[in-house]
């Protein structure tokens, strides 16, 4: 009857989750429904650019920055293959984001919680072998229940590690996102830094 | 562990659609779809809440692309408002590429169809929006066609003209442009010939080296109106005597046309002797240097020219007498400190002899005037006096004299006569004279000073008597 009732909530509750998934999916369909002004689609002030000196700033300024993406290109990490890191090693990822205390955390969390669970689990083991070659009802019932208790440790901590595994490849991520992003400002400034800066007509050394 | 992966999968998914690269990824296969404008609503979305610059970069890129395709789409169904718009928005090479040859043939349709002034504004676009654009020298030939043929407007025409040979020399459509401006340029030769003539020089060699800049005129032609030009100006600094500058300008009048060396060589030599006359003026007034360049002008139109010769050797003998007059005056100077005022009035006098200068002038007088102060003090100090002025003190004493007598009886006017007396100060003496009557009392007293022959009034009715 108490399974039961859990089990119902759980239902509610997962229900309820993909309710507000469709509604978001939806509202977003929606709102891309809205109706299309070519007037305004087509303001070629839209972007703040008045004349045509405001549009030749604007070019020098994305042209430096198209040249230096090569730069960029070559240092980013790639979201996919840090996913797969993370998700084969967890807190490997967040090593190559640099973030080497939480990839730390991570991955000792990760290490205790398996080997604990898979203690628990050999313990659990030893007595159920036991209990399935005890004869005697006494015994029987003695290792089946110290079977039990290590058992239902080995199934926390793997949920616990599942878990962990699943906030570290939900991390990675967020992590390798901000790297990228803290990369491309690395990047720029570097550039202003340096006496050689990329132009639009070439190569320039400033003294 | 199945609800937590339940969980866990979709949370994942919205973490990995939200994330920027996917966002981008998304807005490409959009525009690989040919779907440009739910792409560029997507980049605008990215590119204004988007924290990673690289990939707002290439989402701006990708924007602009996208912009570009539109612009060619609404080109293809000749919506040319709409592709103007979409080719700004584009704001990329390609996009003014498409933009100007849109603008150019626009613009080339409106000007067969003799609609010029609509073709001048195509024109304008290009030149405004698109200043890089290679069709430039293209535009400016039209925008001088069109100056001419339509509003027979040479200035504009011309002002078109140089801008395109000033960036797109030699270019095929500069040298189409030639044969428009070949129309009216004789008239601007003439115009600057009419300033010459009208001694308006500054604006007639403004006019004529713009003229030769370019390639539509005889440069020959006009190098030799320069040189006249130059030439007439050096004629006019002959006539204000600053000969160095004449013969500059007669040197570049030279330089722009070789050909009038002959006859400026000529006038050259024709004004030699102006050369030494200004040279012996500013000798005169002791400008050496000066004076010496004038006479060494005259050598590179006449070598050793006599006159110029003589004239140098007139300096450096006047330079000599200088140097050994100072000298001479210096070694005055130290007799005089010695008390030999005889000896130190014959030097100055060889200094003078030397060099007339005023300076020597006063310090002889005053050296004479120290000898005759030594010999006899009172006679020469009333010889100041009597001298004075051609002896109006004595004549103006004697004439009060006469006025008392005539109103006093002899007995009763008394009168000091001349009285000389030493005064405080080294060659200073004091010089008197009183008339008394019954009723008026006149004492005149002044201090003279041997050493520079100066009179100094005491009192006030001595002051009134010098005036």
């Amino acid at each position: 009857m108490r399974n039961l009732s859990i089990q119902a909530h759980l239902f509610v509750f997962k229900l309820t989750y993909l309710v507000l998934l469709i509604g978001c999916f939806g509202f977003g369909i929606l709102n891309a429904q809205t109706s299309f002004d070519i007037q305004a689609f087509s303001d070629s002030t839209k972007y703040g650019w008045q004349n045509y000196l405001d549009r030749a700033t604007y070019r020098e300024d994305i042209t430096n920055r198209q040249n230096l993406l090569q730069l960029y290109e070559l240092e980013a990490l790639p979201l996919r293959t840090n996913l797969i890191k993370s998700a084969v090693i967890p807190g490997w990822g967040q090593f190559s984001t640099k973030n080497n205390s939480k990839a730390t955390i991570i991955l000792s969390i990760e290490l205790v919680t398996l080997l604990g669970s898979l203690y628990f689990y050999d313990q659990a083991m030893v007595n159920y072998n036991q209990y399935k070659t005890a004869t005697q009802i006494d015994e029987i019932n003695r290792y089946y229940s110290k079977a039990q208790t290590p058992y239902q440790y080995a199934i926390m901590l793997l949920g616990l590690a599942t878990v962990v595994w699943g906030y570290n490849v939900f991390d990675v991520v967020i992590s390798t996102n901000e790297y990228n992003a803290n990369l491309w400002q690395d990047i720029m400034e570097r550039q202003k830094s340096s006496p050689l800066q990329i132009t639009p007509s070439g190569l320039e050394w400033r003294f | 562990m199945q609800g937590l992966l339940i969980l866990l999968i979709p949370a994942l998914l919205l973490v990995l659609g939200g994330c920027e690269i996917n966002r981008l990824a998304s807005a490409e296969d959009l525009y690989n779809r040919k779907k440009y404008a739910g792409a560029i609503g997507e980049l605008d979305n990215l590119i204004r809440i988007g924290k990673n610059g690289a990939i707002v970069t290439r989402a701006e890129l990708v924007r602009s692309n996208s912009y570009l395709e539109l612009g060619r789409l609404a080109l293809e169904r000749k919506n040319w408002n709409l592709a103007t718009r979409f080719f700004k928005l584009a704001n990329s090479e390609a996009a003014d590429v498409e933009l100007g040859r849109m603008y150019m043939s626009l613009g080339m349709e409106a000007y067969q169809a003799g609609d010029k002034e609509l073709a001048k504004l195509y024109m304008d676009n290009i030149l405004r929006e698109i200043p890089r654009s290679s069709l430039i020298p293209e535009v400016r030939l039209r925008r001088i066609s069109i100056f001419m043929e339509e509003y027979q407007d040479r200035n504009a025409a011309w002002d078109e003209y140089t801008k395109l040979y000033d960036n797109f020399p030699n270019n095929a459509y500069e040298i189409s442009a030639r044969t428009y401006i070949m129309q009216f340029i004789r008239t601007k030769i003439d115009y600057a010939q009419r300033l010459i003539d009208g001694d308006y020089y500054t604006d007639a060699l403004k006019e004529l080296f713009e003229l030769s800049k370019y390639p539509v005129v005889d440069a020959q032609e006009i190098n030799k109106m320069i040189s006249e030009v130059y030439q007439a100006q050096a004629e006019e600094f002959i006539d204000d005597q600053d000969y160095l500058e004449a013969d500059r300008m007669f040197k570049i009048a030279i330089q722009y046309f070789p050909a009038k060396k002959t006859e400026i060589d000529q006038r050259l030599e024709s004004i030699t002797s102006l050369y030494v006359q200004k040279g012996m003026s500013l000798l005169q007034d002791r400008d050496f240097d000066a004076a010496l360049l004038h006479f060494n002008k005259t050598f590179e139109i006449i070598p050793n020219y006599e006159p110029a010769l003589a004239a140098i050797r007139q300096l450096n003998q006047t330079r000599e007498n200088i140097q050994r007059a100072a000298q001479i005056y210096s070694e005055g100077e130290s007799q005089e400190a010695q008390l030999k005022y005889s000896e130190a009035l014959r030097l100055y006098n060889q200094a003078i002899a030397l060099d007339n200068r005023p300076e020597y002038r006063n310090r002889a007088a005053q050296m004479q005037n120290l000898i005759e102060a030594t010999k006899n003090p009172t006679a020469f100090a009333q010889r100041i006096i009597n001298e004075y002025r051609g002896g109006i003190l004595l004549s103006r004493v004697a004439a009060k004299r006469a006025e008392l007598m005539k109103q006093y009886k002899q007995h009763e006017l008394r009168d000091s006569g001349w009285k000389i007396l030493l005064s405080t100060g080294q060659f200073k003496y004091e010089a008197r004279y009183d008339l008394l009557s019954p009723n008026e009392t006149f004492l005149y007293v002044w201090q003279v000073n041997l050493r520079d022959r100066s009179i100094i009034p005491l009192n006030k009715l001595s002051e009134a008597l010098m005036q």
